[in-house]
């Protein structure tokens, strides 16, 4: 039950003063229950990735296999492709059609064809995981705030309850709350419903929460790959993708530096490397130093 | 679904036809056009073709390019020549079966029908391909100026125009982003009879819509913001220049299409 990608290559635009090299040779495998953030600079390739994991893009070389079914074949069984799968665009409120958030919840899922409780059992679980009040239901999408709205717009793609979760910037534009009820959403989903999810993102500070396993693409090539703490030893070679170790791995790298007598603990996310920073200070405890509680 | 269309596509490589004065580019290809109509043999057309395939010479063009401006047209064309080859008699009969007949006449009506569209299709496309949207509106603007005394809005519309072609782009990625959205929410666009293949439509253009009023609502704020006011008293960040080659242009054209009036008249 894994998403092999072998040695994917897109060209866009061939032959022609428009043409791109969008992937090159990108290889990895996910495993359901994981989350993984592909992490690069904007025209790394990241979306079109997603897109071409998603079925929608057809790579000019390579393959995708999806729980054993080969993409972009004459024989690829398509209805089992969107079933296992869920893509959730940039901005996914800019998709709103429907009158109320009722109907936009349901489309996809009438489109599978899903029975009526089944329905209302999967859009009210959705909206209580992104915190979304049931009273909101019969409003219409146009009428929530902005933070509603992305955190509805990514409530549509969950509730198909796909395998493969994949979401393209789902943090973008958000105030820290709402960033943080998305980011709670998402390792939830992942565990409770053992899916893969992918999360792109160019922010390095807002991944290292969720994710547990980074991929970094820079000019459509995969540079590292790995757990969040092996990727952000390396700061050289994400500096050459330019982005940026998040700030508290920065501090840890620079107090390691410095002589601390730092365990080789694995730190995984912001909020280990933030307690570990914190026992650190308290241990201290430096006459005249500032509390960090 | 959305990339084939090359209306108005820019294709910015360096080249003669490129650095004309876009003025120079639209009269020229007013001018060829009307040539075109008027030419009725098909010796005419052919110094129309050739002059056509200068032009293509000059600008500095892979063909692909300009057999992809070709390409949604191609069932016209050949529409047009396998109408005229039936309806059109005169000549020498080649092929009678029960009451339809193709004479030569009829062939050679047809060839010259389609080689006008080819042609025309062609030129006009040449004119947007070397020509950037800004330049193209640019040049629009200055020429319809002249029409300015008669209370004729030159710089109204050529900002309608340049918008316009500036969202062309935006406009079909965005669709096209929506469309690839909505086939993983499960609409199937290619399934089911033409009303259920117009309904399935409905989830793309409703968002699509509400998008582009977003976007000119948008827009408005920002130009406001930048106090534009309409034409009046604005400046240029380019301002066009007519150059020598740009004469030698207009006069080759005009060449072409005096040619084409005599040989009209002489026949």
């Amino acid at each position: 039950m894994t998403l092999d990608v072998h040695d994917l290559s897109l060209t866009l635009n061939p032959d022609t003063i428009f043409t791109t090299q969008a992937l090159r040779k990108v290889s990895f495998v996910l495993v359901r229950g994981e989350v993984t953030a592909v992490v690069g600079h904007t025209g790394s390739g990241k979306s079109t990735l997603l897109q071409v994991m998603a079925g929608l893009q057809v790579p000019t070389e390579g393959e995708v296999i999806l729980d054993g079914m080969r993409l972009y074949e004459r024989e690829t069984d398509i209805p089992r492709l969107r079933r296992l799968t869920g893509l959730s665009f940039q901005y996914p409120e800019h998709q709103f059609f429907e009158e109320t958030v009722e109907k936009e919840l349901a489309f996809g899922l009438l489109r599978r064809g899903e029975s009526p409780e089944e329905i209302i059992r999967h859009s009210s679980e959705m909206m209580a995981l992104f915190g979304l009040d049931s009273s909101l239901m019969q409003r219409s999408p146009f009428e929530l705030s902005g933070g509603q709205m992305r955190r509805l717009g990514l409530a549509i793609t969950f509730a198909l309850k796909p395998a493969y979760l994949l979401l393209d910037e789902p943090l973008a534009g958000l105030d820290p709350s709402g960033k943080r009820d998305v980011l709670a959403a998402i390792s939830v989903y992942a565990k409770q419903y053992q899916a893969a999810v992918v999360l792109v993102s160019h922010n390095m500070d807002d991944i290292a929460e969720v994710a547990d396993r980074l991929i970094v693409l820079s000019q459509g090539e995969v540079l590292l790959d790995g757990p969040p703490y092996a990727v952000f030893s390396e700061e050289s070679k994400l500096a050459t993708a330019g982005l940026e170790v998040p700030q508290v791995f920065r501090l840890i790298a620079e107090l390691r530096r410095r002589g601390m007598p730092l365990q080789d603990g694995y730190i995984n996310s912001n909020r280990q490397a933030y307690h570990l920073v914190r026992e650190l200070l308290l241990k201290a405890k430096a006459p005249g130093s500032c509390d960090p509680t | 679904m959305l990339r084939g269309i090359a209306i108005g596509q820019h294709y910015p490589v360096q080249s003669l036809l490129h650095s004309l004065d876009p003025r120079t580019k639209i009269v020229a290809t007013l001018l060829y056009m009307f040539a075109v109509f008027l030419a009725a043999d098909y010796r005419m057309l052919l110094v129309l073709g050739i002059y056509s395939l200068l032009a293509v010479n000059l600008a500095n063009l892979p063909w692909r390019i300009l057999w992809a401006g070709l390409r949604p047209l191609r069932w016209i064309i050949c529409f047009t020549l396998i109408i005229h080859s039936l309806i059109t008699p005169g000549g020498a009969m080649l092929w009678n079966w029960w009451r339809i007949a193709v004479y030569s006449e009829g062939i050679l009506r047809g060839i010259l029908m389609s080689s006008r569209l080819i042609l025309l299709i062609l030129t006009t496309s040449l004119l947007t391909l070397t020509t950037s949207p800004i330049a193209l509106t640019d040049g629009l603007e200055r020429l319809l100026s002249i029409f300015k005394p008669l209370g004729f809005p030159a710089h109204e519309v050529a900002m309608m125009l340049t918008i316009a072609l500036r969202f062309i782009p935006t406009l079909s990625e965005e669709g096209e982003k929506i469309f690839k959205a909505q086939t993983v929410r499960g609409v199937e666009f290619d399934r089911g009879n033409l009303l259920q293949r117009l309904q399935s439509l409905i989830p793309v253009l409703v968002p699509l819509f509400i998008g582009a009023l977003r976007r000119a609502e948008d827009l408005a704020i920002a130009m406001e913001a930048r106090c534009y006011r309409g034409g009046q008293g604005r400046g240029r960040f380019r301002e066009l220049t007519f150059n020598l080659r740009d004469g030698v242009a207009l006069t080759l054209t005009l060449g072409v299409l005096a040619l084409t009036l005599i040989a009209k008249t002489l026949s």
